[in-house]
């Protein structure tokens, strides 16, 4: 394969290889954020509860 | 090998994963929180922090520069995640509109830290204390190394990349900075 033919594989495969990590990043984000939501949400309920009942 | 290589950024992202939650499950995570005590011991007695203890009307005064650059800020990711879903300025040029909302996001970000680290010497030992500051801490490092080596790259690929893959990232960019803006709120509820 010249020089040329590599280029357009080179940035499909950078392009890949960015896609999958966002793709990772942003569900580790979404799980981790649901996770310490769900906790936060959680412990204002509990207090609501002893509060009131 | 050549899979390590083609793929880097992913493994890398793995590896930073790795660590993160390494970090957060061992006592490593509570030594850290132990050896800062020090450091936020210091930041009370430095200038800014007397100047922040003293005299109330300054605080309030670099607290409302720290909300309104929140704002700033909080605005360049709503157009920019905004765009990347097809909400709004669907009539601009995808790139262009990441382009400028980056720099005025950088501004605001730039205002935010220096106006937030007048305001943590401050209160200092209060914050060290309070859970809900580490949170933020975290989310905002989280947002920033998320901005630079996961957004921008995306948007760099923009054609070759999924319009799935761009959403994804908007919504997970919005949930970030919007647990930073409340958690940061929360902060000021605390204590």
């Amino acid at each position: 394969m010249n020089a040329s033919a590599q280029a357009p594989a080179n940035r499909a495969t950078a392009a890949r290889d960015v896609q999958l990590a966002a793709l990772l990043a942003s569900a580790g984000v979404l799980v981790a954020a649901a996770m310490y939501w769900w906790g936060e949400i959680q412990s204002v309920l509990e207090l609501l509860e002893m509060a009131y009942g | 090998m050549s899979v390590l290589v083609a793929y880097k950024r992913t493994c890398l992202l793995l590896l930073v994963m790795a660590l993160g939650i390494a970090f957060a499950v061992t006592d490593l995570r509570v030594a850290t929180w132990h050896a800062l005590l020090p450091l936020f011991e210091w930041m009370e007695t430095t200038p800014m922090g007397v100047v922040g203890k003293t005299w109330g009307a300054v605080f309030a005064l670099v607290q409302t520069v720290h909300l309104l650059a929140m704002a700033l800020l909080g605005g360049a990711v709503l157009a920019a995640d905004g765009r990347l879903l097809g909400l709004v300025l669907t009539d601009q040029p995808l790139q262009q509109v990441q382009a400028q909302c980056h720099r005025v996001w950088l501004l605001g970000l730039l205002l935010v830290v220096a106006s937030g680290l007048f305001m943590a010497c401050g209160v200092a030992l209060k914050v060290y204390y309070l859970e809900v500051f580490w949170f933020k801490m975290l989310a905002l490092t989280a947002g920033v190394l998320f901005q630079w080596f996961v957004r921008r790259p995306l948007v760099d690929h923009y054609g070759a990349v999924s319009q799935g893959s761009l959403r994804l990232v908007a919504v997970a960019s919005l949930v970030i900075w919007f647990s930073v803006a409340a958690t940061g709120r929360w902060i000021g509820f605390s204590g």
